[in-house]
């Protein structure tokens, strides 16, 4: 009885001296303190090779097996996919040329460079998240592949988020949709701007959208290229609601993402 | 030497929940692998190995992925208030593995709110997100709870105090 007692005790310190650590911990300074940051990477980096052999094992046994039941289609899908190429390359070759003319002229005119002129580095998501509270994920490439922290990430469906963390050989990507997200964006069709927020499960909740602003559902929410962070020009997604009172100076705005979360694979870091 | 196969174990179970698990979602929601491992280490092996393996698992997550300290201190937490409740009220059979996985998963959820909300101004979600979130994850861990069970149940052994 009095050990039992003594044990019970000890686990009360236990929990008193977690709960003293999670407080040290969480500070601010401590966590930009050198030896926190030192001993973060250093478990960053031992653990990267696990994280990318699980995560290759389980990619190599699904796509495997999803390979086998595809090859019977694969002639037919081969000779749509190089239709499809030349049709690409000559429009590629059309763009590239309007693009330099857009270059050139913001170039003459002062203007900031586009996104798509920047350089997309490829990258493959090598950890979800692990919790439902956060939308980070680690992509496999950091600092030995010259990505930075807060550049954008994207995929071929538009914005995905932003790159958080660099370790030497990965990085942390918030996603947009993380409540810690703010991206400066504006509606295509109107040009009224906002702040599209990540909400833990939902749309994209877009603040300080004036209450003036003619919005309509379906229309573009891009990026607006306010920070240094997100270029201009990136599909965030299409408005999905909007509640708007006479009283109110802003309108609220949800926001359908226009990246399924869900299914995300192949990723690009847009290189400053 | 038990205690650093228990350590193997839960970052074994850290690769499959980052690797794995985590791509299967419903609504954005995830099963949280780790807590229900944790959860049902406190029932099977106790107060001792339930708070051992919520630190050092919730602690991985904190260093690996997370963006705050918080994990280690909630799923310590857990491991601890499951492995007491087992001693004293909780029998040992399957169906108390799942119930034992939901209140978890419902006190987990309210700690985490909590801390989110008081301390970093987090999260933003409304009230019938969370009450999603709250019900499709509940469902998730105990789905996988009587699957993870018996796996849980037979490795007793090679963690158990010595």
């Amino acid at each position: 009885m009095y050990y039992e007692s003594g044990r019970k005790k000890n686990f009360y310190l236990w929990i008193i001296l977690l709960i003293i650590a999670a407080v040290i911990l969480n500070n601010p300074a401590v966590k930009k303190a050198r030896p926190v940051r030192v001993l973060k990477k250093i478990a960053i980096n031992v653990i990267y090779p696990f994280k990318y052999i699980a995560n290759g094992l389980y990619s190599g046994v699904t796509g495997g097996t999803a390979k086998f039941f595809m090859l019977r289609g694969v002639q037919a899908e081969n000779e749509r996919l190089n239709a499809d190429i030349k049709s690409y390359k000559a429009q590629i070759m059309l763009l590239s040329q309007i693009g330099a003319d857009n270059k050139r002229l913001r170039e003459m005119m002062g203007f900031r460079p586009l996104y798509f002129a920047s350089r997309l580095i490829p990258v493959e998501i090598i950890a979800r998240p692990d919790t439902n509270w956060f939308g980070i994920i680690e992509i496999n490439k950091g600092r030995n592949d010259r990505i930075v922290a807060d550049t954008a990430v994207v995929n071929d469906e538009g914005l995905v988020g932003r790159v958080l963390e660099v370790s030497d050989y990965s990085s942390k990507v918030l996603l947009i949709t993380d409540p810690s997200s703010a991206v400066s964006v504006f509606d295509s069709e109107t040009s009224d701007m906002g702040i599209a927020n990540g909400n833990v499960m939902g749309p994209l909740k877009i603040r300080y959208m004036s209450a003036n602003a003619e919005v309509k559902v379906g229309d573009p929410i891009i990026t607006s290229g306010m920070s240094d962070t997100f270029p201009k020009g990136i599909i965030v997604g299409r408005v999905k609601y909007i509640n708007k009172k006479d009283y109110d100076i802003f309108q609220k705005v949800d926001v359908s993402p226009a990246v399924n979360f869900s299914k995300l694979n192949k990723l690009f870091v847009v290189a400053k | 030497m038990k205690i650093f196969r228990l350590g193997v174990f839960i970052f074994l179970v850290y690769l499959l929940q980052v690797a794995v698990v985590s791509r299967f979602a419903i609504f954005s929601v995830r099963p949280d692998l780790m807590l229900v491992v944790i959860t049902l280490i406190a029932v099977t092996q106790g107060v001792e190995r339930g708070f051992a393996s919520g630190f050092l698992g919730g602690l991985m997550q904190d260093v690996l992925g997370g963006m705050y300290f918080i994990n280690f201190l909630t799923k310590g937490l857990l491991g601890f208030l499951v492995g007491t409740f087992k001693e004293s009220i909780f029998g040992s059979e399957e169906s108390v593995a799942v119930t034992a996985v939901l209140v978890a998963t419902v006190t987990e959820f309210v700690l985490q709110v909590l801390i989110l909300s008081l301390f970093f101004d987090k999260p933003v979600a409304t009230p019938l997100s969370l009450f999603l979130l709250l019900v499709i994850s509940s469902v998730f861990n105990c789905a996988i709870a009587p699957i993870l069970y018996p796996l849980i149940r037979a490795s007793a052994p090679y963690f158990a105090e010595e």
